[in-house]
């Protein structure tokens, strides 16, 4: 029990002096430590940029809502383009035109598909 | 913003780190560096690698400053745990170190007998906790020297209080018996 105590004794008695030591800071260390703040600070945070040629080649033509347009009108063009005169006319023409034909008596399939099925 | 930093709380200061102010960076340094430096020191014995730890242990810090949340924690225990952490891990790569590769201690430096004596007592401790567990010197350090309760260690060692108890006294005892041999040594002598 002495024995232990008086271990306990030069040991805090160690340690005590190991807190009294002071650790200088080295200047370059300090130096480097500033450096890495003032670094920190001065990184810019990037915004989020999509660059990719796809994003830009809509940009230039007005952006997504723009191309949907075009591509809304270049569909109904052709649709213009490949539509009999009276279907235009009748606005959405293939489903009026089928009811037209199925009051006229006709049952919807051509002679060529009533000839696949033997009649 | 000019500001009177010596009251200034190392939270606020984190605040104004992170809002641009560099000065606050340059507080922050010089209240923390020698603590991070000091206990890197003692675990690793090797004042380059102890500085490099203390370097990147304060750019976590101004990494962190951004995200720093008032009062979750103290900046100082968390810088410990940061630094404690970097120093076990280099500990780990490090494993392989003999404990006869630590050099003596020089004795025959032209000096008074009580420097002398207290250079070889410094040297003594060192070399006892380096043939510690690294993390019974850690927890001894930072109790015995470093001067943290035992809630602030469990805290940095994400482990328990009563764990932290636990390797302190282990470790003050494996010391002593170390240490037991070399009293005439380092004027402990009975």
């Amino acid at each position: 029990m002495t024995q232990k105590l008086h271990n306990d004794l030069s040991l805090n008695a160690l340690f005590n002096e190991a807190k009294s030591q002071n650790v200088d800071v080295p200047d370059r260390l300090m130096s480097a430590i500033l450096a890495d703040a003032d670094g920190m600070q001065r990184t810019p945070i990037a915004p989020v940029v999509r660059s990719s040629w796809w994003y830009d080649l809509i940009n230039q033509f007005g952006g997504r809502q723009a191309v949907a347009a075009f591509a809304s009108f270049a569909v109904f063009g052709m649709y213009i383009g490949y539509a009999a005169p009276s279907q235009v006319l009748t606005g959405f023409g293939a489903i009026s035109g089928e009811i037209a034909l199925n009051e006229a008596g006709f049952s919807g399939a051509t002679e060529f598909e009533l000839s696949l099925l033997g009649e | 913003m000019p500001f009177d930093d010596s009251d200034m709380h190392d939270d606020a200061l984190m605040t104004l780190y992170a809002n641009g102010d560099n000065t606050a960076a340059s507080v922050l340094a010089s209240r923390h560096t020698s603590r991070v430096l000091a206990l890197a020191f003692r675990m690793l014995n090797d004042a380059a690698e102890a500085e490099d730890v203390a370097q990147e242990a304060m750019m976590r810090l101004w990494k962190i400053a951004p995200e720093w949340r008032r009062g979750e924690a103290k900046v100082s225990t968390w810088l410990y745990k940061v630094a404690s952490n970097l120093c076990l891990d280099r500990l780990r790569k490090t494993r392989n170190t003999a404990l006869d590769d630590i050099p003596e201690p020089e004795d025959d430096a032209p000096s008074v007998e009580e420097a002398m004596l207290q250079q070889a007592r410094a040297a003594s401790l060192q070399e006892a906790l380096d043939a510690l567990p690294a993390r019974q010197r850690l927890a001894v350090t930072l109790r015995h020297i470093e001067e943290l309760s035992n809630p602030e260690i469990a805290s940095v060692m994400e482990i328990s209080v009563e764990a932290v108890e636990s390797l302190v006294s282990r470790g003050k005892r494996a010391l002593s018996a170390m240490l037991v041999g070399q009293k005439a040594k380092i004027g402990f002598g009975t």
